[in-house]
């Protein structure tokens, strides 16, 4: 899996293999109080976590292995499918809505959210797009104007489910690989002149999203927090500079919400204070680090774009969840990636690590071939 | 990577736009920065939140530890037991029942209709008035307060979601009206409202203790922080001098007295006159203290015994008797002319009752004459009885253990115009409360001496040591015990042949002196024609008074005399009371029960109670018992020995139609029980004990099974239960 030269390869999958370390622990200390509650069992969500943490290793080993084009080379049917289902979800009775929003897809005993998979088709289509010249090259407006189409048939659904913070996420993230890969600036500025007033008006019609929003700029002023702000603040100022220790949280106790979910860190806080914030961080940082070593190791555009893409995945999720737990970002459902106990983002996070070291692979591949060009029939079998 | 930067087409583009759109990636020329910024921008991002981390982990860290703090403890309240009031043979006139209440989260009911629903079939309550509780506006409202251990069970069986029990404690009167405004109430808070339960708050209260709790978000107590507890201790128990079987004959002599003559109200106070010791103190209207909580009637609650005060007529006439025995100006065979009925004086006309010619001093009291008493009086002059209503208390207040007590007035001679004086020396003119007017009397009935009077006999603390003993207290000595006698001697002619003979008892030589005041209108012109203040004073016997009675009604109507409307009913008082076998023999043994009393607790005197009273005594303690015989008074009580030890306890009553003399209890075996149990099984059955030696009990006198006067002493021989071998050696 890993070449030679892969110092970066090896510092990612260290920095993923702690953090979901990290993620394990506390996931088991902040959810055994609420499964000793619900279900009798206080090892139900380690248990449940445990299986996909697994499953999500065995994915990103498989993804390690296959080939990345192969994925770029699938991904309009892919992405394709997806949409087909986020647009199912809409309208399909069969989808439960979960607090007033049609996210969650069960299928058998699996419960997921398409949007996750639906992100990282948009990826996998977008590599493969943007990156169909060799280099980056200005971009027409007729090239703008289809992804621009193609973000929305993602974008749009997500949006109506409603999950604004998940479709604000996923455009951020599609609209920076464009800006990556050589858009226009004059077309980016010029569309987020004509959408910020249309997203912000949407988000102020809807009636929950208003009011986290309304609050988020009451608490800016200072006018006092929403408790989930406010929880996750005691939260993590009750943790102080070492955190009461592992399983010390009483926060779990019903006082921050989503313990282990969206607001996890608010729990790292807690429990290992400020060293255990800092050391997420830092992993997270290490994991961006070693990404974008990846993405310029790349030779290809559209692996680059691949990597950059999958890397941003991670870093804008991880940033964003903190940003809400710190309540810079008011409050949105975003789990914390790699920690957070949740089933289809964990899955598809580790399958972008295992393409990422694909990328990583395959470069140093061609790599070692370069300089020892002349030699390169010797490795070739049947030579 | 080298070999893209070199690329041509990078060159040929470079020029034409700032982007640097041309440029291959990875190269160190403008294509790359788009790369780099998104890069360091999320960098910076997440060095933005460690700048925020460490402003709430580090700068704001002691803020939200406490806010922390204060949102996961509670402090929870461990309410202490209220102390008991007993009367002075032990029998509780206040206790605690534990109660329960039944509280609702409305957040884990499902089903509020069906939950309510079996609720009102249980409690036997209007399914509207539970549907009105449970809508108020709270997720946790209480339905139902005070209910009894059978209900809750029942609740319990049926598994209602989100009913809550709590438990509480019920204060509880058991004899009801039966000294109700001297006992007063606690509130549900357990606070003293009125009476003693006021006086005493403070030792009855204890001390309450607290719990701090951890707690989750929604309240839910998740662990008590063993450290941070302390625990509650009861109350203290107070001790009466009341004893509950007067205080019951004489609280029905008056209700029948005051509802007999159609009269406003009365008051009646019976002391131990030689230590000053109030054996019973009623008044109507009164209360029932058990339900008092529910509505304010300061009419019925006033202990009026102490805080009401009226012209006491007649009965003050000892006042002017004493100042012309004290004075020797007058001698007891001296003659005064009574005006048959009539006199004119100072514009003012003074009248008798009954006309009388000339009377002697004796008989000018015997027959109640105002004119004589006015005549002496003046004879007598302003300070002399000044001095003389002074000494016997009255204008100031006795000094009673009871909130509420005034002085009543007494003038200054320099006030007083002639007819003061007059007026004065019978009654008027001069206002006084029942209980002035009983210790006055207390001491011409022991000799002379004014005795502080006394509610409390014992005071016990929390930890059931006695810090208060009663111990008899003389205010000072109002007369020589010779002048006392001669007064004694007048009064007991009061009731052997002048208005007090309706009081009169064959074969006992009774003390008493009528009173009949008319009272001051309403609109303070004069004296009302057809309102009148009836009393009557009485100690027995004459020489060495053990009891005394005052009892005054008020507005009777229409026979108003002192001497036919009280003077009877302090006489069936005094005969009820009489029957009673040995009520001032010293106090036995004493064993204070547990706060709360249980089946197991100690056993009331019951003997001279009347049957019903005693069974509901019984049943409101949870006492097992039978009764054998026929009557309405219980004559004695004992717990028969039971053959299997297994067996509930039970008490044997025996009952008949009087209280007589002729009660008997079976001596119980108690030989091998601890001297504890002992003299708590015999003194549950009224009999003294006597003890020789320490430990456990080896002989008893007389044998099991004898038959055995109540209140007789039987004496127990114990040895220490300390094994022989473990005794040094001689």
């Amino acid at each position: 899996m890993l070449g030679k030269d892969s110092k970066a390869d090896s510092t990612l999958i260290l920095a993923v293999a702690l953090l979901l370390v990290m993620g394990v622990v506390l996931v088991y200390s902040a959810s055994s109080f609420k499964a000793q509650e619900s279900f009798g069992d206080g090892h139900y969500f380690l248990k449940n976590h445990l299986y996909r943490v697994i499953l999500g290793i065995l994915l990103m080993v498989i993804a390690s292995q296959v080939n990345y084009r192969v994925w770029l080379n699938i991904s309009p049917f892919v992405l394709g499918i997806c949409c087909l289902i986020l647009v199912y979800m809409l309208f399909a009775d069969s989808v439960t809505a979960v607090r007033g929003s049609r996210r969650w897809l069960t299928v058998g005993f699996l419960t997921f959210q398409p949007s996750d998979f639906a992100r990282a088709a948009l990826i996998l289509f977008l590599s493969l797009s943007l990156g169909a010249s060799k280099r980056i090259a200005a971009k027409s407006l007729q090239s703008f104007l289809f992804h621009l189409g193609i973000i929305s048939c993602v974008v749009l659904p997500i949006a109506l489910q409603p999950d604004i913070g998940s479709a604000l996420l996923t455009a951020f993230l599609a609209l920076v690989l464009l800006f990556v890969a050589g858009e226009r600036l004059r077309h980016l500025v010029m569309l987020a002149m004509t959408t910020a007033p249309l997203v912000l008006l949407y988000i102020l019609r809807e009636g929950y999203q208003r009011v986290r929003v309304m609050k988020y700029l009451s608490a800016l002023r200072g006018d006092g927090l929403e408790w989930q702000a406010k929880q996750a603040f005691i939260a993590l100022g009750h943790g102080g500079l070492f955190g009461v220790g592992l399983g010390g949280s009483r926060q779990k106790l019903h006082f921050l919400p989503d313990p282990f979910t969206d607001f996890i860190f608010g729990i790292v806080g807690e429990e290992l204070g400020l060293i255990g914030t800092t050391a997420v961080i830092v992993l997270f940082m290490i994991l961006i680090w070693s990404g974008f070593r990846i993405v310029r190791q790349c030779d290809e555009l559209a692996g680059k774009i691949l990597a950059i893409g999958l890397v941003l995945n991670i870093g804008i999720y991880a940033a964003a969840n903190m940003a809400v737990v710190v309540s810079l970002l008011p409050t949105t459902g975003i789990p914390m990636p790699f920690l957070s106990y949740g089933g289809s983002a964990l899955l598809v996070n580790l399958f972008g690590v295992g393409v990422l070291l694909n990328i990583a692979d395959q470069s140093h591949r061609a790599h070692e071939l370069r300089p020892v060009g002349r030699y390169a029939h010797r490795r070739k079998p049947g030579r | 990577m080298n070999r893209l930067s070199k690329s041509p087409r990078n060159r040929s583009h470079a020029g034409r736009t700032r982007l640097g759109v041309a440029a291959p990636i990875g190269s160190a020329d403008q294509g790359y920065w788009r790369i780099h910024l998104s890069k360091y921008a999320l960098m910076l991002a997440f060095m933005g939140i460690l700048v925020k981390l460490v402003h709430i982990q580090i700068v704001r860290h002691e803020a939200y530890a406490k806010l922390a703090n204060e949102q996961y403890t509670l402090a929870h309240t461990n309410k202490a037991a209220r102390g008991l009031i007993l009367d002075r043979n032990q029998v509780p006139l206040a206790f605690n029942r534990r109660r329960y209440d039944v509280s609702v989260y409305k957040k884990s009911v499902k089903d509020a209709a069906a939950m309510l629903t079996s609720l009102s079939a249980i409690l036997k309550v209007d399914i509207q008035q539970l549907r009105a509780r449970y809508a108020r506006n709270s997720s946790y409202v209480v339905l139902a307060r005070g209910l009894p251990k059978n209900q809750v069970k029942a609740i319990e069986m049926q598994r209602l979601e989100g009913i809550a029990i709590t438990r509480s404690t019920d204060r509880t009167y058991p004899f009801k009206r039966n000294l109700a405004q001297t006992l007063g109430f606690a509130n549900v808070d357990g606070t003293g409202i009125s009476g003693i339960e006021l006086q005493y708050d403070k030792l009855l209260r204890g001390t309450d203790g607290w719990t701090f709790l951890q707690k989750d978000a929604r309240g839910k107590r998740v662990m008590p922080i063993m450290s941070r507890t302390k625990k509650s201790r009861r109350g203290g128990n107070v001790i009466l001098t009341v004893d509950n079987v007067v205080q019951s004959i004489a609280e029905e002599e008056l209700r029948r007295a005051v509802i007999r003559h159609n009269a406003k109200g009365g008051t009646v106070v019976v002391t131990n006159p030689g230590t000053g010791e109030i054996l019973g103190l009623a008044s109507t209207p009164g209360f029932d203290p058990n339900r008092a909580r529910r509505k304010v009637d300061s009419e019925a609650w006033r202990i009026r015994g102490i805080t009401d005060i009226f012209e006491p007529g007649s009965t003050f006439k000892i006042a002017t008797m004493l100042a012309a025995l004290t004075s020797r100006k007058i001698k007891r065979g001296d003659l005064e002319f009574c005006e048959n009925g009539s006199y004119q004086v100072y514009n003012e006309t003074i009248n008798d009752s009954e006309g009388h010619g000339y009377l002697t001093f004796d008989d000018i009291f015997i027959y109640s004459s105002n004119i004589g008493t006015a005549k002496t009086a003046a004879k007598l002059g302003k300070q002399q009885l000044y001095r003389a209503a002074r000494d016997l208390g009255f204008g100031s207040s006795t000094g009673v253990e009871l909130p509420g007590e005034v002085s009543g007035i007494l003038k200054k001679p320099s006030e007083w115009t002639n007819y003061t004086l007059l007026a004065m020396s019978y009654g008027h003119e001069v206002a006084v409360t029942a209980l002035q007017m009983a210790m006055a009397y207390g001491a011409i009935a022991n000799g002379g001496m004014l005795m502080k009077p006394a509610i409390v006999q014992e005071i016990l603390d929390e930890r059931d040591r006695t810090t208060f003993k009663f111990k008899p207290q003389v205010v000072r000595q109002v007369m020589q015990p010779k002048i006392a006698a001669e007064m004694a001697e007048i009064l007991t002619g009061v009731v052997e042949k002048g208005t007090g003979k309706l009081a009169r008892i064959e074969g006992i030589e009774i003390a008493g002196k009528t009173g009949t005041a008319q009272k001051v209108r309403r609109d303070k012109k004069g004296y009302s024609k057809t309102k009148f203040v009836a009393s009557f004073a009485c100690f027995y016997p004459a020489e060495q008074a053990r009891l005394l009675i005052y009892m005054c009604v008020d507005e009777p109507n229409p026979n108003y005399y002192g001497g036919t409307v009280v003077a009877p009913a302090v006489k069936r008082i005094l005969e009820r009371i009489s029957s009673i076998p040995d009520k001032q023999l010293p106090d036995r043994h004493k064993r204070v029960p547990s706060s709360e009393v249980a089946s197991d607790a100690v056993i009331p005197k019951l003997v001279g109670h009347d049957r019903i009273t005693a069974e509901r005594v019984l049943r409101e303690l949870g006492i097992k018992y039978r009764i054998s015989g026929a009557g309405n008074v219980v004559q004695s009580q004992h717990i028969p020995t039971l053959a299997n030890p297994e067996e509930e306890k039970q008490v044997l009553l025996v009952v008949g139609s009087t209280g007589g003399d002729n009660e008997h209890v079976l001596m119980p075996k108690v030989t091998g029980m601890s001297l504890r149990q002992a003299i708590a099984k015999l003194s549950g059955s009224g009999l003294s004990v006597k003890v020789t030696g320490t430990g456990r009990v080896v002989g008893q006198q007389p044998s099991a099974g004898s038959e055995m006067r109540v209140g007789a002493t039987c004496h127990l021989e114990c040895r220490a239960s300390i094994p022989a071998s473990f005794l040094p050696k001689p």
